[in-house]
């Protein structure tokens, strides 16, 4: 699904809807290469967007009515610029807070099991 | 920063239809995807084609094709998520009027007969449609959806039996063998040997496929073929 040079994608795997709700929801409409620049750009590099990934997605993201597209036309090209629906709005919102209460959760389970490898020690 | 030429756009179209993407939406997002590649990473004295050839990899695993069957089960993931919403409607649907039905029936409630016909109808025209679909589409073997398919049948076929059976409507007893029939005789020879071949606990495949058995049984014995067929 990425290619993450810095981390496995199965650590980040599932993640990436969130990410792209995200982004748009931050910057308004988007296309699909400035999505990927973006996500590298604010990774330094780490986190890296395959095409063969953000496709798929934002297609099926337009289908289920959480985005719309405009289109502008670059010479004979066709640019397709996403944004976020009202309805994308609140997907958007609770995935991210859904994601972010898994990773608070996340960091309590390893702070627990520090803390007990600590009283094994001790 | 390179600027493409209508004909370098012609090439690239044709390119990637020639690789198998045929949704028009998705052919030109990874159209505008690839000149803006090419615009911002060739070099002036790069060679467009090479240049071209050589981003193409980046774009998938093993064929580009994959972008679009990606996109299309992605897609329909999300048609049935509606449908199987839609389906979990109507079976309660179904169901609260099912049991209404019988409520009514049993404290001699006037409604009886509408809640009935209401609830299996609402099953029969809406539900079993969205089931069949539902199993058509799942990514399953093909004896595991003809399983399931003649258990669907075989429910079917009885409830609409039974609602004729209640409402005293001609019929009532073929349906009700049939679907019955259809169980001992086809469903649960069938359900067996899928069991044994594809579950690997073979021993409770055995134990449903007898408990089944003893179902259709149970509900035979309930016939009286001599009065009702007139054997």
């Amino acid at each position: 699904m990425y290619i993450c040079p810095m981390y496995s994608s199965e650590l980040i795997k599932g993640t990436l809807r969130t990410i792209v709700l995200n982004l748009l929801k931050e910057n308004g409409r988007m296309y699909g290469y400035e999505i990927t620049q973006r996500v590298k750009e604010l990774t330094d590099d780490k986190i890296q967007i395959t095409e063969g990934a953000l496709y798929p997605l934002l297609h099926a993201l337009e289908a289920s009515e959480d985005l719309e597209t405009e289109v502008e036309f670059i010479g004979k090209r066709q640019r397709k610029y996403y944004r976020l629906t009202k309805q994308g709005k609140a997907t958007s919102k609770k995935k991210i807070d859904e994601l972010r209460e898994f990773m608070e959760t996340l960091q309590i389970l390893l702070d627990a099991n520090k803390g007990t490898t600590h009283g094994l020690i001790n | 920063m390179v600027s493409l030429t209508d004909e370098q756009v012609d090439f690239i179209q044709k390119e990637i239809e020639s690789h198998g993407i045929s949704l028009p939406d998705l052919q030109a997002n990874l159209i505008d995807h690839m000149c803006t590649i090419i615009e911002n990473e060739m070099s002036e004295n790069d060679d467009f084609r090479s240049f071209f050839y050589s981003i193409l990899p980046r774009f998938f695993h093993d064929n580009l094709h994959e972008i679009e069957m990606e996109t299309i089960q992605l897609i329909h993931q999300q048609k049935f998520k509606h449908m199987k919403k839609a389906l979990n409607y109507v079976l309660a649907l179904s169901t609260i009027l099912l049991v209404t039905g019988v409520i009514f029936k049993i404290f001699h409630l006037p409604g009886a007969a509408a809640c009935f016909v209401a609830g299996t109808g609402i099953s029969v025209l809406a539900g079993f449609p969205l089931l069949l679909i539902l199993l058509y589409k799942q990514p399953i073997s093909l004896i595991q959806k003809g399983v399931d398919f003649l258990g669907t049948l075989n429910v079917l076929l009885f409830s609409v039996g039974c609602l004729f059976k209640v409402m005293h409507w001609p019929l009532a007893t073929i349906l009700m063998l049939s679907g019955i029939s259809l169980h001992c005789l086809v469903y649960v020879p069938l359900y067996f040997y899928q069991q044994r071949r594809t579950n690997l606990d073979k021993w409770r495949g055995t134990l449903n496929s007898f408990l089944f058995l003893l179902l259709g049984i149970m509900l035979f014995m309930l016939f009286n073929l001599k009065v009702q067929l007139g054997w």
